[in-house]
């Protein structure tokens, strides 16, 4: 009875932090000198009007900040995230303006962007930019204190800083949520897929583990060294023995191939049915993106029904989604 | 000025070819190199012009180990006919004449125009001056020795040595071609030449040089009589008789006919 | 037969050249970012300006279109020159640089930079470019130690050299994480001028040009490497030394550029062979008229790669391939003929 009542108590705060939230970007005046990511200083002289975005974490995160209307450049293969037709539907008829691996320098320049934003990865593109005249920051989100220093650099880049710090206050104070709501409950022992294979899971580094410690559960793949996808033996999940077993949003396996994998039978997640899949019909919850937390969020609803139910998972979703993107998202897609 | 080989062995392998050779060949002598197929004649070329490593012995010019001359310079002293039976397709007459003069002229430099003209006035002499426009490929073997030959003179080395040249040529060109030795020798060269043909080999050559086992010995055609010369040429050719006027060569099984 | 000859070549020589002027020009109009021939003029003039006084279009001119069309003038050329030497010099016409591994070294090379993670394309290129270098070094010294002067040594050598490369690129893929550095390894051999900037522009010609220079100027000693080595040796030219020379320059110019733009195929094996069909003669014209033809042939691509796609950067080799066939085809055909006419 205690836990319940708390429960709705702090979901009406997350409304009311909402709310507040809602407000149209402010603009701020002036010349601006930042540092991006990898350390590079760039000046504009006053909040950029016009932006390319070369990579979807950017595009998301110029969406979030309610900056849709000044996107001028998109990247390749904009039409393959769900978001951008729900949320900004002019994105899809934007110039195509390169991939991760090689970007269409002539074409961006050919807009005349006020701003560009580019992953670390493309830092070559970015130099010939520069040397162009152009104002680039590179931007690298690997994990969420990454996010939100990105976040701030695009919004004080656009003038919106406040916006981007409402967005970042949003986060800091689901995860306190989060964490009291889950502090004395039982952390269930999680195992998290990779995209590619079942058998490689997230060592302790990664963005996905410390996503599995902020819903409240224990990711079976913590003592694994490296910062990126492990690979891992039948035995080892064997031993693992998890909980509970998550598909990540862009896998090529479904809870379908590990229930059909004779050598997992003996799971207990198996036998009990304790597989999700992260809902991938909106966006990718599971990589930090801006709307990352709703993994965390989604993931707590699933480890922990009795304390975050699903329901309110898919209001305090829907309530997010109006509130910084501008759209109410289908309640299927939330599941 | 002579050619002078010294001890001069050559072994293919376990093959020994040439064995422990001495010859001397002086300026203005045209010698005329006779044997059996496997004789080492054309070791013996290759030998001189340095195509192959002596296992022992020196080949000198005028003193000098051709060897410790050095690639250009040997060949500046030394020009072989080609024996080349095929050509592929992409050189004129002119253009495989000019580049036998890389001895000479280097990386960079061009014929003057007076060798041009010595040049097309040795072809016209020769009766291939058309050629010297026309693609090798398309050419039959004895036109292009023509050229090379025409070349080889054209360059003035000290030596010359031909293998066969005689194999492809028609009889009017065969005629020509000694004149143009006996010429060159008269110049003062020094001229080798491998023949399969004892006749042209009394008729035209100042010395003869028997191979067998790879060893042989001059024997001078001025000074020796016809018995000695048909002696020694019978080891060669069993059976051999020589008829002085006019000049042939001949068998006894032949002249039964 | 001589004074046609001439006439002949000069006719084919100004059509190439022509061809080529053309291609450059356009080369340089052409491409994502619009510029017309008067942006190009302005930029000819703004050119010694400094950057922030220039226009955006003289800045994507000279940043971007200009090393460009330099790099993919100055690969066709390596590319056409070093394949006729390689055919000459190998007396095959199947030859190309890849004979002695220089393709299998560079792109083992590049994977290598990829799979250990060095960072930048800088690195990159040099990893490719003494991947390169070694492949030829093996196969001298695989040939030295054959006690080989023949011309199959070399290629015997060179068939294991390249083997052993491309065992080793196998090697690497397996071991590169399939999301990320596997993707990079098979879009760098794929080949590509899309990144192409002033500075790596500049490496690139600083090396190759000057081996280009001088083995134009050695053309000689390669027409008598075509003979056979007892000819060149008759004729007062070591074979050895020279034809491990030429090949040395050759590889230097093939490697600096396969580490700028990728591995590019066929234009080393058709520019000898149209040169062949237009002019039937060996000799420092033949080899300029390789030369010219890989850099019409590669200019051409590269153009048709960055418009055909509408925006997309399509893969170069396709195209390569494109503009190389047809007229080989064509030339083949005419050939046919002539010499059926003869028999």
């Amino acid at each position: 009875m205690k836990t319940r009542i708390l429960a709705m108590l702090l979901a009406l705060c997350m409304l009311v932090s909402l709310i507040s939230c809602g407000k149209s970007p402010e603009q701020e005046q002036g010349p601006i000198t930042l540092t991006d990511q990898c350390g590079r200083t760039v000046t504009l002289d006053e909040p950029a009007q016009t932006i390319v975005s070369c990579y979807y974490v950017s595009s998301y995160a110029v969406m979030a900040l309610g900056l849709s209307e000044r996107l001028v450049g998109i990247e390749n293969k904009a039409a393959s995230r769900p978001i951008y037709g729900m949320s900004a539907p002019q994105f899809l008829e934007l110039p195509a303006v390169g991939t991760m691996k090689e970007s269409n320098v002539e074409l961006i320049a050919s807009l005349a962007p006020d701003l560009v934003i580019m992953p670390k990865k493309l830092a070559e593109s970015a130099e010939t930019l520069t040397g162009l005249g152009l104002k680039v920051i590179l931007v690298d989100p690997e994990n969420h204190g990454a996010l939100c220093e990105m976040l701030s650099l695009i919004g004080k880049a656009c003038g919106v800083s406040a916006q981007a710090e409402k967005l970042i206050a949003y986060y800091d104070t689901q995860m306190n949520t989060l964490e009291t709501l889950t502090k004395d409950a039982a952390k269930p022992v999680v195992y998290m897929g990779g995209n590619s294979s079942y058998l490689t899971t997230a060592p302790a580094a990664m963005y996905q583990s410390s996503l599995i410690t902020l819903a409240g559960g224990v990711n079976a793949g913590t003592a694994l060294e490296g910062d990126y996808w492990a690979e891992v033996s039948y035995e080892t999940v064997l031993s693992y023995d998890p909980d509970v077993i998550v598909i990540p949003s862009g896998a090529d396996y479904t809870a379908e191939d590990i229930r059909n994998d004779a050598q997992l039978a003996s799971l207990k997640a198996v036998k009990n049915g304790a597989i999700y899949t992260m809902p991938s019909g909106i966006e990718e919850w599971d990589s930090p993106i801006p709307s990352g937390i709703l993994g965390a969020m989604w993931l707590t609803s699933v480890l922990h029904p009795a304390l975050y139910s699903a329901e309110t998972f898919a209001a305090d979703a829907t309530a997010f989604y109006e509130t910084f993107y501008g759209f109410a998202p289908d309640g299927a897609l939330l599941k | 000025m002579e050619l002078k080989l010294n001890h001069v062995s050559v072994s293919y392998g376990r093959r020994q070819i040439l064995r422990e050779l001495d010859l001397t060949v002086r300026g203005g002598e045209i010698l005329a190199v006779l044997g059996e197929n496997g004789s080492g004649k054309t070791t013996l070329l290759r030998a001189i012009a340095g195509n192959v490593p002596l296992r022992e012995g020196s080949v000198l010019w005028d003193g000098q180990d051709l060897a410790a001359c050095g690639i250009r310079k040997r060949a500046s002293l030394v020009a072989t006919m080609s024996q080349e039976l095929t050509a592929e397709p992409g050189l004129c007459g002119m253009d495989r004449i000019e580049m036998g003069f890389f001895p000479e002229k280097g990386l960079f430099g061009r014929l003057s125009a007076a060798e041009r003209e010595e040049i097309r006035e040795m072809a016209h002499a020769f009766g291939i001056g058309h050629l010297l426009a026309r693609d090798l490929a398309s050419m039959s073997a004895g036109e292009r020795q023509m050229i090379f030959l025409c070349g080889a003179a054209v360059r003035k080395t000290p030596v010359l040595l031909l293998d066969e040249p005689s194999s492809a040529l028609d009889f009017n060109r065969t005629e020509r071609l000694f004149s143009l030795l006996h010429r060159l020798a008269g110049e003062g060269r020094v001229i080798l030449t491998v023949l399969h043909d004892p006749t042209l080999a009394l008729r035209h050559a100042t010395a003869i040089l028997p191979m067998r086992g790879g060893q042989a010995e001059r024997i001078e055609l001025r000074d020796t009589a016809d018995e000695r010369i048909e002696q020694t040429l019978r080891t060669l050719y069993p059976g051999l008789r020589i008829h002085r006027d006019p000049l042939f060569c001949y068998t006894e099984t032949q002249m039964m006919k | 037969m001589s004074e046609k000859c001439d006439r002949r070549l000069c006719g084919v020589f100004a059509a190439v050249l022509l061809l080529l002027a053309v291609l450059l020009v356009l080369s340089v109009c052409v491409g994502a970012y619009p510029l017309t021939v008067a942006d190009a003029v302005t930029a000819l003039c703004e050119m010694f300006l400094p950057r922030d006084v220039q226009a955006m279009p003289t800045r994507v001119f000279w940043s971007l279109r200009v090393p460009r069309t330099a790099t993919a003038l100055l690969s066709g050329t390596v590319l056409g020159l070093c394949g006729a030497i390689y055919q000459l010099v190998f007396r095959s016409p199947l030859a190309s640089p890849d004979l002695t591994g220089i393709a299998s070294g560079a792109s083992f090379g590049a994977a290598l930079a990829i799979v250990l993670g060095v960072g930048s394309s800088a690195a990159r290129m040099g990893f490719a470019f003494l991947g390169g270098l070694l492949s030829l070094v093996l196969v001298l010294l695989l040939v030295s130690a054959a006690g080989g002067e023949r011309i199959g040594t070399y290629i015997l050598s060179g068939i294991v050299i390249s083997a052993v490369a491309d065992a080793g690129l196998m090697i690497l893929k397996t071991l590169a994480d399939p999301e990320r550095q596997l993707a990079a390894i098979d879009f760098w051999t794929m080949g590509s001028l899309a990144a192409v900037s002033a500075e790596k522009a500049i490496p690139l010609f600083a090396v190759a040009l000057p081996a280009v220079i001088l083995l134009l100027l050695f053309h000689r000693p390669v027409t008598m490497l075509s003979l056979g080595g007892d000819e060149c040796r008759a004729m007062g030219l070591s074979p050895n030394v020279w034809r491990a020379l030429l090949l040395s320059l050759a590889t230097l110019a093939v490697s600096a550029s396969v580490s700028v733009t990728g591995t590019i195929g066929f234009v080393g094996l058709t520019a000898p062979h149209i040169a062949r069909l237009l002019i039937r003669r060996r000799g420092g014209a033949y080899l300029f008229l390789s030369a010219c033809l890989g850099g019409v042939i590669l200019t051409a691509a590269d153009l048709a790669a960055r418009t055909v796609g509408g925006g997309a950067e399509l893969p170069i080799s396709i195209f390569t391939v494109a503009a190389g066939v047809p007229v080989l085809v064509v030339l083949l055909c005419a050939e046919g003929r002539r010499r059926q006419t003869w028999s």
